[in-house]
């Protein structure tokens, strides 16, 4: 295929409606456009964060990503292969090289299932290793996320948050894949365990060679482990840039009320808190003009009457009519 | 990796003191609840009466005894005799290896289509849910038990096609059950995971989703082979169910109704023996229900 510096995963102006169903005979009423026009690129051994509030799409756009949601329309590009089209046993192996680490470590286990059975099904799935190999895979994964060789026999109930979040990221790796998506894999746990989390998560990173797309809702949590954030309000992708960049210089003002909102070190030390006013509107019937001028502190008459470009800048993107 | 090392080593500790075998929680959880307790006695009772019947039985189960027909029960004949001098008593024990077996059998057979039928349409949805369950709406829109006598009229006495005709009549419960239960597994994160390693719709459903939805299912069951053992009675009472002379409680019933006033004991005990059976059935089930109900744990 193509060279190692090219990108691993395309994202073209992807979009994701779900219908409103309602009315006596279930009749569409409405679409909730929770992706509307996404477009990103990640690279090989990158980590991209993907940041926004609750409801704003990122982690439908990371369901998408893995074809485990269908796009109503847009394209993703795995390799430079288009993953919509993909046979069933395109798809088969496609999910070999494509892993998902989920929010909530309390549910993404199966119950059912002991923790070596959950590390080993995707091996053996994928005809990967089978007999005594199979069981010496699942210690070393064990081993890999911090866990013991013992806890493989144990169920998901006896373990803590941040255990069953090992557990999940064991999974994941089982099948040795080039790309993860992280959907907030550290939101739900303690802030004593998130940073380990973090750590192993890295760590991996730099002795796998894994590419990240990484979803949160606070930059605090990925601005450390991302080399490009790409911050998403209302279904729309308003900037993306470099890690450091974004902090340092946020363009749009929506990422300025984001990074306003990372808490600071020292308990002294003076914020600038970028409180918005009113809630996200409804993505049902998201306001016209720039998605984001109903709470913009700098929205002016233009931003209320059309809808600013996603458009490139000295190597950033950003939609704002004010750059 | 210090501190990973101590986080897993102190929880370690935590988990080992609580950590109990899936089995050993069940059984004490099933102990602690008298009415499953006292079912699974019942059960258990009824259970010997038909493994050894033989053994228990004074009397041949066939065997008539005219000059000796319908006495009360005495020292002789425990529960009596009936119309044709038979021991009252040997046909009962006799009779449960019968309701056991037909009731047993006929939920299995209910339960395998019922449990695929169900699954399927919970998971796929859209037309093959409404297809399905469709088809199960209409046959739960006619009494069981009249649907039960449509099918041995077709098909027949005897006592296996007794256990299809309950089968089938059954089958739209479970399928209902199962189709409601997979609806709200299926949402479960550890299926997508599941899915997002690899896994095909059939391994989804029977490895993912089936296990996590056993519970209810367990529950139902069990109290369906009450159900499956009273409509067996009442085939037999009809005279549709199991042939004469074969010792069955609900046939029994039938051919002692001529005489159920003056020899009431011919209905009663065949009578009482239906009821225990399916108050077994019905305590096991409800112990059951509390013993696997997570919320109760």
């Amino acid at each position: 295929m193509s060279s190692r510096d090219s990108n691993l995963l395309m994202v073209n102006d992807l979009r994701k409606y779900f219908p409103i169903k309602g009315g006596f005979f279930g009749s569409t009423v409405g679409t909730v456009k929770a992706v509307d026009g996404v477009s990103f690129s990640i690279k090989r051994g990158e980590t991209l964060g993907l940041v926004g509030e609750s409801g704003c799409g990122k982690s439908t756009t990371g369901m998408m990503v893995l074809c485990l949601l269908e796009p109503t329309s847009g394209e993703i590009l795995f390799e430079g292969e288009n993953v919509a089209q993909f046979n069933k046993s395109r798809l088969k192996d496609f999910r070999r090289q494509a892993q998902i680490v989920f929010q909530d470590p309390y549910a993404s286990l199966n119950p059912r299932m002991s923790v070596g059975d959950i590390i080993a099904e995707p091996m053996i799935l994928h005809g990967i290793a089978k007999g005594p190999d199979l069981t010496k895979r699942v210690e070393k994964l064990l081993r890999l996320v911090g866990l013991g060789p013992h806890h493989g026999r144990r169920y998901p109930h006896e373990f803590s948050g941040g255990q069953r979040q090992r557990v999940g990221i064991a999974r994941a790796l089982a099948v040795d894949p080039k790309l993860i998506v992280c959907d907030e894999p550290v939101s739900a746990l303690d802030v004593s365990i998130q940073s380990q989390i973090l750590n192993l998560l890295v760590e991996l990173q730099q002795e796998m060679g894994l590419t990240y797309l990484f979803i949160a809702h606070g930059l605090n949590v990925i601005k450390h482990i991302s080399d490009r954030i790409g911050v998403m309000y209302l279904g729309k992708m308003v900037e993306l840039a470099g890690g450091d960049e974004l902090i340092t210089d946020p363009w749009h003002p929506y990422t300025r009320t984001l990074i306003s909102a990372i808490p600071k070190p020292q308990p002294g030390q003076k914020s600038n808190r970028i409180v918005l006013q009113g809630d996200v509107p409804s993505p049902a019937n998201p306001p016209n003009g720039c998605r984001f001028h109903t709470r913009c502190p700098e929205c002016t008459e233009i931003c209320t009457l059309t809808e600013p470009e996603f458009k490139q800048r000295n190597g950033r993107f950003v939609a704002c009519h004010h750059v | 990796m210090e501190i990973q090392l101590k986080d897993s080593n102190t929880s370690d500790a935590a988990s080992l003191a609580v950590h109990k075998s899936p089995v050993v929680e069940f059984l004490e959880r099933f102990f602690r609840s008298n009415s499953a307790v006292i079912g699974l006695v019942l059960l258990l009772i009824l259970v010997a009466a038909a493994l050894f019947a033989p053994v228990f039985a004074p009397y041949d189960p066939y065997e008539s005894n005219m000059p000796n027909a319908l006495t009360a029960p005495n020292s002789a004949h425990l529960m009596g005799t009936d119309e044709l001098g038979r021991d009252i008593f040997s046909r009962i024990l006799y009779g449960a290896r019968i309701s056991l077996v037909v009731g047993v059998q006929a939920v299995s057979l209910a339960l395998i289509c019922g449990v695929v039928l169900g699954a399927v349409a919970g998971y796929y949805g859209g037309k093959v849910d409404t297809v399905i369950m469709g088809f199960m709406d209409v046959m739960l829109s006619f009494p069981s038990i009249l649907l039960a006598i449509a099918f041995m009229t077709v098909l027949g006495r005897g006592i296996d096609k007794a256990v299809i005709a309950i089968g089938i009549v059954s089958i739209p419960q479970y399928a209902r059950i199962v189709r409601s239960s997979v609806l709200s597994v299926k949402e479960n994160v550890y299926v997508t995971a599941a899915r997002a390693i690899g896994n095909g719709d059939g391994r989804l459903i029977f490895v993912h989703i089936l296990p996590n939805v056993l519970a209810p299912i367990i529950v139902r069951a069990t109290i369906g082979i009450s159900d499956a053992i009273l409509e067996a009675a009442a085939l037999g009472f009809l005279g549709l169910g199991v042939a004469p002379p074969t010792a069955e409680w609900g046939t029994m019933l039938g051919s002692g109704r001529q005489t159920i006033f003056n020899a009431p004991h011919i209905v009663t005990f065949p009578g009482l023996a239906i009821t225990m059976t399916v108050m077994a059935f019905n305590l096991l089930g409800d112990g059951l229900r509390d013993v696997l109900d997570p919320r109760l744990k």
